[in-house]
């Protein structure tokens, strides 16, 4: 350094330095720099977003962060509907979760809202659900359910943590609906006249991330808003690019989505999840296929979440309730069981039918 | 307030079903239900109990809960006799008796009644825990009754829901083990909630439709509750109560017999 000369590196802390921070010294906790703890003891959580945004579920519930659950599904679906706040199952872009807030809202109605397969009635927008709709009428019943429920845990969260996925999608021609993945993958059919294929770029995301957050303060207004990007790779692209390529593309637009977004609305927080798994001090944060994060993986995310974080006020009457409803289940299963087990011994204080054979008593004296 | 039949009511019924002499073997079988129709013996290995001094009326008794080996033996006597099954019947109360994880309703052709602040689930998803409980067997064991060429297979509707909750949580407190159970449970059956009375008869009425159609499939004649032992809205007449949550006494067990030995039997 030359004697005297003074330039705006000079007062950067060494977090601002790859040789001090990341060549030297790595702490993924210094990735976060909140004005804010991250999880306030008092939060109630809501989480939507890509595979990766169930992964970290349970955690929170570990730790003792209330997650609102206001809609329930059987836990043996194979997409992870029961996981989630209110079983919308996994949303991988920002374009369907303003699309979902906006249905919620009642400005948004899809053209293309059903798909009717056999004697069932399939939601285009949660294909794999089990056990479907069997008329219009229990379909249109479920979804005013199920919007209900939605908007109910937005109500009751003061958290809504979203991990973007992807930045492709498959649409509905007819009017920009965007489906969770391509018709005929998991229920409907593809339809070439009807569906398109779409690669968001990074300002329609902030855009939509922006108005999603507008939509949930409409139904919440104290609610904030956590960004995350999966590191997930994709597991397949239609952009007709080598998949590695698109998921640079992908992961990159997301990235620069969130952290403009999150310049723009200070009740919306970027949090590095991505960067943490992906960075250069990662390795074992992937599984074999190179794609799934590992158990240390998740791990590390969540220590640097907990770490910028509040210690949970009070999960017992939470956690109390869960338990308990969890046991009615059993119980009623219990009485069942134990009124059979009733109904085998001879129901003696009942008369026979007339003629009806009595046995001899056991003891012979019948 | 439950009122329980007296025993000359009873009695009254038995002889007015005693007085139908079926002139071909029939075979009363099936769950916990059955015992409304007969005192049943638990037997090891299943044996049939002629049920009259004079006539071709029998149960086949055998250990509880009902195993293959039931099964087995009833088809090994269908040959040739009128098979009269009672299955399951507490498939609704096994899953839902409690309101478990979260209230819901559904939407069903016979009960019109909903309540859309509870969770709207899909009449398929209640239909998939049936099948699951215990319905998917009743779909095995048709198929090898017929092949021993029975005269016929009677499936016999069970037990409406009894509507009283508040009756139903004292015939409850009545029961120590159950209580015993709960309180391990940390649950008290004093509070606990009890799936609304609407929902329950709706489950049974799918359940009803369930076990006709397995029927229907098998070429099985199905012989619904008779509606004399219902109120106006379905759920089971009180002096039908046996003194426990979930099944009917002998008057009613008289009343659904005359009504299947008439159709079977004559």
């Amino acid at each position: 350094m030359k004697k005297g000369a003074s330039h705006p590196y000079l007062t950067l802390p060494d977090t601002a330095f790859w040789s001090r921070s990341v060549a030297r010294s790595y702490d993924a906790r210094a990735l976060v720099d909140p004005a804010a703890p991250l999880l306030r003891a008092d939060d109630k959580i809501m989480s939507a977003g890509s595979c990766f945004a169930a992964n970290i579920i349970p955690f929170f519930e570990s730790a003792g962060f209330p997650y609102v659950r206001t809609e329930f599904v059987d836990e043996a679906d194979r997409y992870g509907y029961h996981l989630y706040s209110a079983a919308y199952g996994n949303i991988y872009t920002a374009r369907q979760l303003r699309q979902l807030l906006e249905r919620l809202a009642g400005s948004f109605r899809p053209i293309e809202d059903r798909w009717r397969i056999g004697e069932a009635v399939i939601d285009p927008f949660r294909p794999g659900l089990p056990d479907p709709a069997g008329s219009d009428e229990e379909f249109d019943l479920i979804l005013d359910s199920h919007h209900a429920r939605f908007r109910e845990a937005i109500r009751r969260a003061s958290l809504f943590i979203f991990t973007l996925g992807l930045t492709e999608a498959w649409v509905s021609k007819a009017d920009g609906a965007v489906f969770p993945a391509c018709p005929g993958t998991i229920a409907g059919a593809f339809d070439p006249e009807r569906h398109a294929f779409v690669n968001f770029r990074s300002s329609d995301i902030r855009d939509d991330l922006l108005e999603s957050m507008q939509l949930l303060k409409r139904f919440n207004p104290a609610i904030r808003m956590m960004a995350t990007v999966s590191p997930v790779p994709l597991v397949a692209t239609a952009s007709g690019a080598h998949v590695q390529r698109a998921t640079a593309y992908s992961k990159a637009a997301l990235r620069v989505a969130c952290e403009e977004a999150a310049q723009y609305w200070p009740d919306l927080v970027y949090f590095p999840a991505y960067e943490i798994v992906t960075g250069p001090h990662s390795a074992g944060f992937f599984e074999a296929d190179l794609r799934q994060v590992s158990p240390a993986g998740v791990q590390a995310v969540m220590d640097v979440l907990f770490h910028h974080s509040e210690t949970p006020a009070s999960t017992a009457d939470d956690r109390a309730r869960r338990e308990q409803m969890r046991r009615a289940g059993e119980l009623s299963k219990a009485l069942s069981e134990r009124e059979c087990e009733e109904m085998a011994a001879d129901r003696a204080p009942e008369p026979p039918l007339e003629g009806e054979d009595r046995p001899a008593k056991p003891d012979g004296a019948g | 307030m439950v009122v329980y039949a007296p025993d000359r009511d009873l009695k009254d019924t038995a002889a007015g079903t005693a007085s139908i002499q079926p002139a071909t073997k029939v075979i009363l079988a099936g769950h916990s239900h059955l015992t409304a129709l007969t005192v049943n013996h638990v037997k090891n290995p299943p044996a049939l109990r002629a049920l009259r001094q004079h006539g071709n009326l029998h149960v086949l008794e055998g250990t509880w809960p009902r195993d293959p080996a039931y099964w087995r033996a009833l088809a090994d006597h269908a040959a040739g006799a009128h098979v009269v099954i009672v299955w399951g019947g507490n498939e609704h109360n096994v899953s839902f008796f409690f309101q478990a994880a979260f209230a819901f309703d559904f939407l069903s052709n016979k009960v019109k009644r909903l309540v859309p602040s509870f969770q709207i689930v899909s009449q398929s998803r209640i239909r998939r825990r049936f099948n699951e409980i215990d319905l998917f067997e009743l779909d095995r064991v048709l198929p090898i009754l017929n092949a021993r060429m029975p005269a016929s297979v009677t499936l016999v509707g069970t037990p409406p829901p009894k509507k009283d909750t508040e009756a139903l949580r004292k015939l409850l407190e009545r029961e120590p083990y159950f209580c015993d159970w709960a309180a391990q449970l940390g649950q008290s059956v004093a509070e606990i909630k009890i799936t609304e009375p609407h929902i329950r008869l709706k489950m049974w009425f799918l359940l009803q439709d369930m076990i006709a159609e397995i029927s229907e499939r098998y070429g099985a004649r199905f012989i619904p509750v008779p509606s004399e032992l219902q109120d106006e809205d379905g759920y089971l007449l009180e002096q039908y109560w046996h003194p426990d949550v979930t099944h009917a006494n002998a008057a009613y067990g008289a009343i659904v017999l005359r009504k299947v030995l008439e159709q079977v039997a004559r």
